[in-house]
């Protein structure tokens, strides 16, 4: 998202100023240029990004703390959205059983999410491409100790992975991205290398080892930069991938403590009341969700078509 | 005949079968909400885990909703001495397998029942007081106390009575069946833990033919699922219905939703004996090398911080009752005076402040998911309450019962949620093994998870133990009472909760007071 929004500055004065551009068109604009074709990508890119604005602000805007149990009152409990509570507030998106806002709760609960997601993601893509790079560049024995080990981490169901790790080490934000981390990595692993290898074989990197450099320069210099596109497409979807596993932990109990309550356990404690007819506490969060994940997966999707040479017309 | 018709007269016998069908004994389905820990009814006390108990095994006596004994196996008991009583028993009666019961099961079950290692709520101090069994003939023991004990047969009329005939049997051979045979209403077809489980009649039952042939009991931990499952007739009676959903059960047809309050007590355990307890901070969360909670005061105040009835409305939809002490209108011991505390964060304040914490300090709350209905919407209730009155609450943490009940008991926590049913005709027995100092060797205190310990209050409860007399009994036990909760807050009584059941059409229930979901309290309509 950051390469984003430093290709976007330049373009509308250039275009304004300079109506024709003499010079060939740098790559990232031809990137840039490519992304706004799809009008899905855009739209979710920029649903995406005001969610991420609205949860860097959640703090400043949401209308109450949601995590602080001083602020809610259980006098406010399971109120349909738009009602106001004793003490005068008012609850746009109704309150959950426990007179918790369900616009913070929201609000506060993607910032978990998010911040769950992302970081997961980023902390497996390094170790993951690290690993991957290694055993593609050198191959042997450091190939085999690595790709089994993917092997192996791949053939169990993540469900069950996560659920073990959290058993073991106990609840928290912290324990759930240890556990999305040693659950994800593989994949990173499994697809640096698939990049690796056909980029070893190019020119490039025989010129590099010709000129007799460093092997982590080759590594970290050449190789890599040349192998991000495909991690990129990987992290986009992952990242959706970790938000909704989170969401799952969290809605078998096993995830955030119940006074925090991410997205996933603001589904799970609604779900009670769904018999009830009290839907907004289930239905809103979960909503949310899927708006999160669906903004990602088109923004992810989107990449891979661009990014892959063989769509290249 | 051509295949035409006779297909015509198959259908027909088959729909008449049908038909015959409702003349037959009526099977039964329960979903309950907690999993059978256990078969082996001398394993532990807690009604929940244990539940299928009652319809397999017959106690000495059983405890009517009026809380007082009725005759099962014994048929009349009557002390001979201060130190003995002698017991009657019921002839004719059969173990599932045929064996004859005797006095010698009596024998056998309440020396069994003394020496279980490892339960987690030992049935041992109800067989504490006795000494002695004496087998007189086959239908006549004479039991032998170690002290004067007035209130014996409600000690061990809890004990359920097994045959005697499986000689030295572990809590493994109940469990897979082998030994799990009483002289109850229904006996156990199979068993799958955390499933389900099937009972069958017991047509020789001494309190006559039970009233369905065939009994299924499905464990069914999911509120809402439990709920759905009686909605699409898979069950015909659940128990503790959810109550979120009561308003909405009311108005389903054919659905009935049967109440009573009960004598489940919620409470707070505050612990009472570490200096550094091991989930006190300050108010900044770091590390406390006092306990605040050994401080009456302290204590005094968190009981003002909560505002009971906003929990018993809006986390129970009334279906819970603010508690003040930890007897029940009617029950011996039960004292006038104990109402519950008023919400009163003022004086709550003031207290703190006289304790030497104007600023409040720092505490985490634990409780059990899966173990009373709703307990951990009440604590996040209660914390929040708490939070408001200048304590900080660290953290809210809610576990499954199985980690949380072993971590609770072995004192890993500082203040947390506990239930605790007394079904007895007095508190004498709650007292003596759940609030008098701690003494394993003794028999007292054995779930004393808080750790209080007062000599006064221990000398009343033992005094009202040795009494005979009703009244002058039910006056130590009130005293003792206004000491533990009055005087000491040992810990913060909050609600008890109301049964509740929900039978589909053609089946009702006896909502009781002893909160035990048994086939027994199943009727077809």
């Amino acid at each position: 998202m950051t390469t984003q929004s430093s290709v976007t500055r330049p373009v509308p004065s250039k275009r304004l100023s300079v109506p024709i551009d003499e010079r060939e068109p740098s790559l990232l604009r031809l990137f840039f240029l490519d992304f706004i074709r799809s009008k899905t990508a855009v739209v979710g890119l920029i649903v995406i990004t005001s969610i991420i604005v609205a949860v860097v602000l959640a703090p400043v805007i949401a209308p109450q703390d949601p995590y602080d149990l001083s602020q809610l009152n259980i006098l406010d409990g399971r109120l349909p959205p738009g009602s106001v509570g004793v003490d005068g507030n008012y609850y746009l998106l109704g309150t959950d059983g426990q007179g918790r806002d369900m616009l913070s709760g929201i609000l506060f609960g993607l910032q978990t999410s998010l911040l769950v997601g992302v970081g997961s993601a980023f902390v497996a893509a390094i170790i993951g491409s690290i690993l991957g790079l290694l055993a593609a560049y050198f191959g042997g024995i450091v190939e085999t100790l690595v790709m089994r080990f993917v092997d192996l981490q791949l053939s169990f169901p993540t469900i069950l992975t996560g659920l073990m790790i959290l058993a073991v080490m106990g609840k928290g934000i912290v324990n759930v991205i240890l556990a999305l981390i040693i659950v994800e990595w593989a994949i990173y692993a499994r697809t640096a290398r698939a990049s690796a290898l056909a980029e070893r074989r190019r020119e490039y990197i025989e010129a590099a080892e010709t000129l007799a450099l460093p092997k982590w320069r080759i590594v970290l210099r050449h190789l890599l930069p040349n192998c991000i596109p495909a991690l990129i497409v990987i992290a986009t979807i992952q990242i959706a991938h970790a938000i909704a596993f989170e969401a799952t932990l969290s809605f078998l109990g096993l995830g955030v403590p119940i006074t925090e309550p991410s997205l996933g356990l603001l589904v799970a404690n609604g779900y009670r009341y769904m018999l009830s007819g009290d839907y907004w506490i289930s239905f809103l969060p979960g909503l949310a969700l899927l708006i999160t994940i669906v903004s990602i997966n088109l923004v992810g999707d989107h990449l891979r078509d661009i990014l892959n040479p063989k769509n290249k017309r | 005949m051509n295949a035409y018709l006779k297909r015509v007269l198959a259908a027909g016998v088959v729909l008449g079968a049908l038909g015959g069908a409702p003349a037959l004994a009526k099977d039964l389905v329960m979903g309950r909400s907690t999993p059978q820990t256990v078969l082996d009814p001398h394993f532990t006390v807690q009604p929940t885990g244990n539940a299928m108990a009652t319809d397999l095994y017959d106690g000495l006596v059983f405890f009517g909703e009026d809380l007082q004994l009725y005759p099962a196996l014994a048929t009349s008991w009557e002390p001979i001495d201060e130190l003995t009583w002698e017991i009657k028993l019921r002839p004719n009666v059969r173990f599932h397998n045929g064996a004859k019961f005797t006095a010698k099961d009596i024998e056998y079950s309440l020396k069994r029942a003394g020496s279980m290692p490892n339960s987690p709520s030992p049935v041992t101090p109800q067989v504490a007081a006795v000494d002695e069994v004496e087998v007189v003939d086959d239908l006549t023991v004479r039991i032998k106390t170690k002290v004067p004990t007035p209130l014996l047969m409600n000690q061990i009329g809890e004990v359920f009575i097994t045959s005697s005939e499986f000689g030295d049997v572990d809590t493994a051979d109940f469990n897979s069946g082998k030994a799990a045979v009483g002289t109850g209403p229904y006996r156990l077809v199979s068993w799958i833990p955390g499933e389900a489980a099937e009972l069958e009649a017991n047509p020789e039952w001494w309190g006559g033919q039970p009233e369905f042939e065939n009994v299924t009991v499905k464990f069914i931990a999911d509120s809402s699922a439990r709920v759905a499952a009686l909605l699409s007739k898979q069950v015909d009676v659940i128990d503790a219905v959810p109550s979120e959903d009561v308003d909405f059960l009311r108005g389903q047809s054919g659905v009935e939703i049967h109440s009573s309050p009960s004598v489940r007590l919620l409470f707070l355990y505050l612990d009472l004996v570490n200096d550094n307890s091991p989930f006190v901070t300050d108010h900044e969360g770091r590390p406390l090398d006092i306990n605040p909670l050994k401080d009456v005061r302290v204590r005094k105040a968190l009981s003002k911080l909560i505002d009971r009835e906003a929990i018993t409305d809006h986390v129970f939809a009334r279906l819970a009752t603010p508690a003040g002490q930890v007897a029940v209108e009617g029950q011996g011991g039960y004292s006038k005076s104990l109402v519950p505390d008023q919400y009163d964060p003022d004086a709550a304040k003031v207290l703190l402040a006289e304790a030497g914490y104007p600023d409040g300090f720092g505490l985490t709350l634990h409780c059990a998911t899966d173990r009373d209905v709703n307990t951990a919407d009440a604590i996040q209730a209660m914390a929040q309450m708490i939070a408001r009155g200048g304590i900080r609450i660290n953290a809210v943490d809610c576990r499954p019962y199985s980690v949380y009940s072993a971590e609770a008991t072995k004192g890993e926590y500082s203040a947390f949620m506990w239930g605790r049913s007394d079904k007895r005709p007095d508190t004498s027995l709650n007292l003596r093994n759940g609030y008098m100092t701690y003494d394993i060797d003794a028999g007292v205190g054995a779930w004393n998870r808080g750790r209080y310990s007062n000599r006064e209050f221990d000398n009343l409860v033992q005094l009202a133990l040795q009494e005979f007399d009703t009244e002058k009994r039910y006056d130590l036990l009130r005293q003792a009472t206004e000491i533990l909760i009055g005087e000491d807050m040992a810990i913060l009584p909050v609600y008890f909760l109301n049964a509740t059941w929900a039978t589909r059409d053609g089946f009702t229930f006896d909502a009781n007071k002893k909160v035990e979901t048994s086939a027994q309290h199943v009727h077809a309509k």
